[in-house]
């Protein structure tokens, strides 16, 4: 009885992990299958054609895009309800910054969120932002990422719609090649699943 | 590393405060099934103590009826032996009594007064009988009244004169006396009926 528990703690679902392009969205549930060895338990994708009704978008109908998630995730028999979107590398900035060593955190908060609006034209409470800090020898090495809010708001109206809770809100690495494969004509299947998978991975760590 | 995260602060300690609510509704729940589990065990253990106790209860309310039942057997004995004994005392005095009377007649036999009929009823006696004169019976009656205490003093009842056969040493006065003594009275229980066949004891002296 405990194995089969563990067992079952182990095939639990993690996280779920949602990668949205321009015709296509990719839902992926996604479990640690034994630490050294993550998998997909279930995905599902959807594909709409630009000539029908006007493309659902992410950041402009919200609502309209849940209930599709929500339908994806009740036909793929999901279980999980904990939701990791990512955001389009390009409505994203990453930067970095250094500040001394013993910068207070509140202080350095403050300056993330100034350059975070400074970056993106808007004012200091619409964007989104979060920042990693390294302490080699030296000044304080300050990644900071940040978004407009409008986008993480839309990401949360439509987890809402879906009936799911919004956990994390990432950037999808802009390394897989989605935009040249699509480009070349190439099926974007394989690289969508694996920004999705790769959602759901930081999701579940953060 | 951990991920950067978009989310706002507030919404992810929205997660992480379901995720306490969550954990302390379970923590909650499995208390209240340990304590339920726990009351249940308890009330179970007092039941049967309960049960232990009114059974020894019953145990010894039924040893104290038995021993009751001895002493109230055992009381109706004493009882029944207190009025025999109490029967047996008057029975003595009655037969002293007698015997006193009939020492006090004999004394006068047959001088001055003849008993012809001694007759018995109880504690009441008559004696029928002869006389040479009224003086003889008189002093006869002032002999027993000694023998008391007496209920009914005695007394004469009949005095006549009767005819003289020649030749025989007849008395001239026929006499009756009789008297009561006085008794202690007997207990109501310890009186046994007298039998319908029951007569007074009449002794006749020829």
């Amino acid at each position: 009885m405990v194995q089969r528990f563990v067992r079952g703690w182990r095939q639990a679902p993690v996280c779920l992990g949602l990668s949205i392009h321009d015709q296509r969205m990719t839902l992926v549930e996604w479990h640690a299958a034994g630490a050294a060895q993550p998998s997909v338990q279930r995905w599902v994708q959807e594909e709409w054609m630009p000539s029908a009704e006007p493309a659902p978008g992410l950041w402009n109908e919200p609502a309209r895009m849940g209930a599709t998630l929500g339908r994806l995730w009740q036909r793929a028999g999901m279980q999980c309800h904990r939701l990791a979107v990512g955001l389009p590398a390009d409505r994203v900035v990453l930067q970095t910054l250094q500040v001394e060593a013993d910068c207070p955190a509140n202080e350095l908060r403050a300056q993330v969120n100034w350059r975070a609006s400074q970056a993106l034209g808007l004012n200091w409470d619409e964007v989104a932002f979060d920042y990693r800090t390294e302490s080699p020898d030296g000044p304080l090495t300050v990644h900071w990422l940040a978004c407009p809010m409008t986008l993480v708001h839309a990401a949360q109206l439509m987890s809402r719609a879906a009936r799911l809770h919004l956990q994390f809100v990432g950037v999808e690495p802009a390394h897989m090649g989605l935009r040249e494969n699509q480009q070349g004509g190439a099926p974007a299947l394989l690289p969508q699943l694996q920004m999705a998978c790769e959602m759901a991975r930081q999701g579940s760590q953060s | 590393m951990t991920p950067m995260n978009l989310l706002p602060l507030r919404d992810r300690a929205s997660v992480s405060r379901r995720w306490l609510v969550g954990s302390w509704l379970g923590l909650s729940a499995l208390g209240g099934g340990g304590l339920v589990a726990w009351t249940l065990h308890a009330q179970d253990a007092s039941k049967a103590h309960v049960q232990a106790e009114m059974a020894s209860a019953q145990m010894q309310l039924d040893q104290l009826q038995l021993q009751l039942a001895q002493q109230r057997k055992l009381q109706l004995q004493a009882q029944q032996t207190h009025a025999l004994w109490q029967q047996v005392q008057a029975l003595r005095q009655r037969a002293q009594r007698l015997d006193a009377l009939h020492k006090v007649t004999a004394q006068r036999w047959p001088a001055g007064v003849q008993v012809l009929e001694w007759r018995l009823d109880g504690a009441g006696w008559r004696l029928q009988g002869l006389a040479d004169s009224g003086g003889a019976v008189q002093q006869l009656l002032q002999d027993l009244l000694p023998l008391g205490p007496w209920q009914q003093a005695p007394a004469v009842v009949e005095l006549a004169a009767t005819s003289v056969v020649s030749g025989s040493n007849a008395r001239s006065l026929r006499y009756v006396v009789q008297a009561r003594w006085q008794e202690t009275e007997l207990a109501p229980h310890a009186r046994s009926p007298a039998p319908a066949s029951a007569q007074p004891l009449t002794s006749v002296i020829k």
